[in-house]
């Protein structure tokens, strides 16, 4: 027998429908409500070096979203919560949330980009007997920063407890914002699910975890007693093939079960980061690009970070640029050791004109002109369907692309024919091997070696490179899957430099995808 | 049920459309969503659903639907 009309006008087992978009405000609010400050969620500069490239909206928060345009439920009470965290949530994208109810006492909430399946959630809710407690603040502080577990540390048997404090006037506004008290779930409910979202981003595994799949279960039993809610996390196993860790916990308030759950979350290695030793070994140091002066366009992480490293161990001075990652980028400059005097690390847009002129005035006044024009930087990659709500991103990703080669190659072209010098871009093996998440990429560097190509055949005294390195290790490739045949980037680089050392090569159009 | 239709199930599951059919020339290029998670969730989809276990990456290794039904088949599913 179906459930009745509910007040929200939704009746069971028909689908519903509807939109849904986070802010920086929701994972602020989320995080100050949770106590899960997990730095993939919350820091910009901490994203930015992971395959996501920007904040990552909470799961956890992504559940809480949904059940808030469930009907109302009187008289029930979540039992089950099952998710699959399919594929992560950003700020700023409208996601279409479609919710079925295949019987009075369950739902399933699918959020989608486009077609996409991004979060799944299965909902079973039992009749609600039970008085509501108020939760009252507790004085317990969480862990002020996520746990940094490596992989020795999480062997099966490995357990953690420790106190669990929400913060109750930010869980209530939560509460209140979404109605999920007549949604089916309490306060109590609530914060286990948040408390779900700590365990995972702040104990086990901590700093590094990427949440995958939760199964919450909230026993039928009475609760009893106030403060503190106590937690025990045991890690059940690690899977070596592909880094994924199955832990299982239980929320305790007082003597009375709130919560037990099985989680599991990928354990995110290391960003690549260059190694100079690796380098020397594929192009020994010599001093074969004494006198030359290069400029890396998008040089402080991941290739460009390695051919900057590769240029300077040739005796090469290289003006290192960067947007966002000055850090990195003087890591790049201290790791080359007595050589970083050759790197000079310039900030600054590269699709930007002003920029982009007066650092062709820096340059020529310094060293007379430019040898080396490596065009590297490409706005962050991120998969993306090719449906008509999405061409106006596929249009933005394509104007960035075009732009942050364009402007500094439309710049530097006339001081790379007085010196014949090398107009190198970093196009990608997907320009024959189209991959199907990445239309936009695909499109952009194909439109980048047609120019290349006009660039080459308009100034016959400039070298040009074009080169398509496969799939390569770095921090956009750094996850689980992601790394399975990913090439060093030294070995890139390497190769493309090994082009620019060779003597007395006449100009002309080179590709280079062997490495 | 037969191999094909278990497997065609847990494809329907896993990439989330309930039309989905399989045959034996399929490959992830043939099948829209299969990105590095929707792999992962194959892998554990097909571990959990035959009781086998995959070495490595040996799933991304094989050419076509019909090489996973071979190694499902010669692990006596």
């Amino acid at each position: 027998m179906g459930r009745p009309e509910s007040p929200s006008g939704v009746r069971a087992s028909s689908p519903h429908t509807t939109t849904i978009c986070f802010t920086t405000q929701d994972l602020a609010q989320f995080s100050a409500a949770s106590g899960d400050r997990n730095p993939l969620h919350v820091s910009e500069q901490y994203a930015r070096a992971s395959p996501y490239d920007e904040p990552v909206v909470f799961g956890m928060l992504g559940v809480l979203t949904i059940l808030g345009h469930f009907p109302d439920r009187p008289k029930q009470r979540l039992r089950h919560l099952s998710v699959e965290f399919r594929n992560p949530l950003t700020v700023g994208v409208p996601y279409r949330v479609e919710i079925v109810e295949p019987s009075a006492d369950r739902a399933v909430a699918k959020i989608y980009d486009a077609a996409r399946l991004m979060l799944k959630a299965s909902m079973t809710f039992g009749p609600d007997h039970q008085d509501r407690h108020e939760m009252a603040e507790q004085d317990t502080a969480g862990l002020a920063e996520a746990a940094d577990h490596t992989k020795s540390h999480l062997r099966a048997g490995t357990r953690v407890t420790g106190r669990y404090a929400p913060s109750i006037k930010e869980l209530r506004q939560l509460v209140d914002r979404w109605k999920l008290s007549e949604k089916g779930a309490t306060m109590s409910d609530v914060s286990a699910m948040m408390w779900a979202s700590y365990a995972v981003g702040m104990e086990l595994p901590g700093k590094r975890a990427v949440f995958w799949r939760l199964e919450l279960t909230f026993p039928a039993g009475e609760e009893t007693g106030q403060s503190p809610l106590t937690y025990e996390i045991t890690v059940q196993s690690y899977d070596e093939r592909l880094d994924l860790l199955h832990t299982a916990g239980t929320l305790s308030l007082g003597t009375s079960t709130c919560a037990t759950t099985e989680m599991w979350a990928f354990v995110r290695e290391d960003s690549p980061r260059p190694s100079l030793h690796r380098l020397t070994t594929l192009l020994p140091r010599s001093n074969r690009l004494k006198d030359k002066v290069a400029l890396v366009i998008g040089g402080s992480r991941g290739l460009g970070a390695a051919i900057t490293q590769a240029l300077a161990s040739q005796g090469c001075t290289v003006f290192l640029n960067y947007l966002h990652c000055g850090e990195e980028a003087e890591q790049i400059r201290t790791s080359l050791g007595d050589a970083s005097e050759l790197i000079e690390l310039t900030q600054g847009d590269a699709s930007d004109i002003d920029w982009c002129r007066t650092l062709q005035q820096h340059i020529v006044q310094r060293h007379g002109g430019l040898d080396v024009l490596i065009c590297n930087a490409s706005p962050p990659i991120r998969p993306l369907p090719f449906v008509p709500e999405k061409v106006a991103q596929f249009q933005t990703f394509l104007a960035q692309s075009v732009a942050l080669v364009s402007m500094p190659m439309s710049t530097f072209l006339s001081d790379l024919a007085q010196r014949s010098g090398w107009n190198v871009l970093i196009s990608s093996a997907f320009v024959r091997d189209l991959p199907a998440e990445w239309p936009h990429y695909a499109t952009a560097k194909c439109a980048l070696e047609g120019l290349a190509q006009w660039a080459a055949i308009q100034n016959p005294t400039v070298h040009s490179l074009i080169v398509r390195p496969p799939k390569l290790l770095t921090d956009q490739t750094n996850t689980t899957v992601g790394r399975h045949g990913a090439m060093g980037i030294e070995r890139a680089a390497a190769a493309i430099v090994k082009q620019l050392i060779c003597p007395d090569r006449p100009p002309a159009i080179q590709i280079l995808d062997t490495f | 049920m037969e191999l094909h239709d278990r497997l065609e199930e847990v494809f329907r599951q896993v990439f989330d459309n309930e039309t989905l059919r399989l045959t034996d020339e399929m490959t992830a290029s043939d099948i829209e969503g299969w990105d590095s998670v929707a792999h992962i969730n194959l892998m554990f989809g097909i571990e959990q659903a035959f009781g086998v276990r995959f070495k490595g990456n040996e799933l991304a290794d094989m050419k076509n639907i019909g090489e996973l039904k071979q190694f499902l088949a010669g692990k006596g599913k």
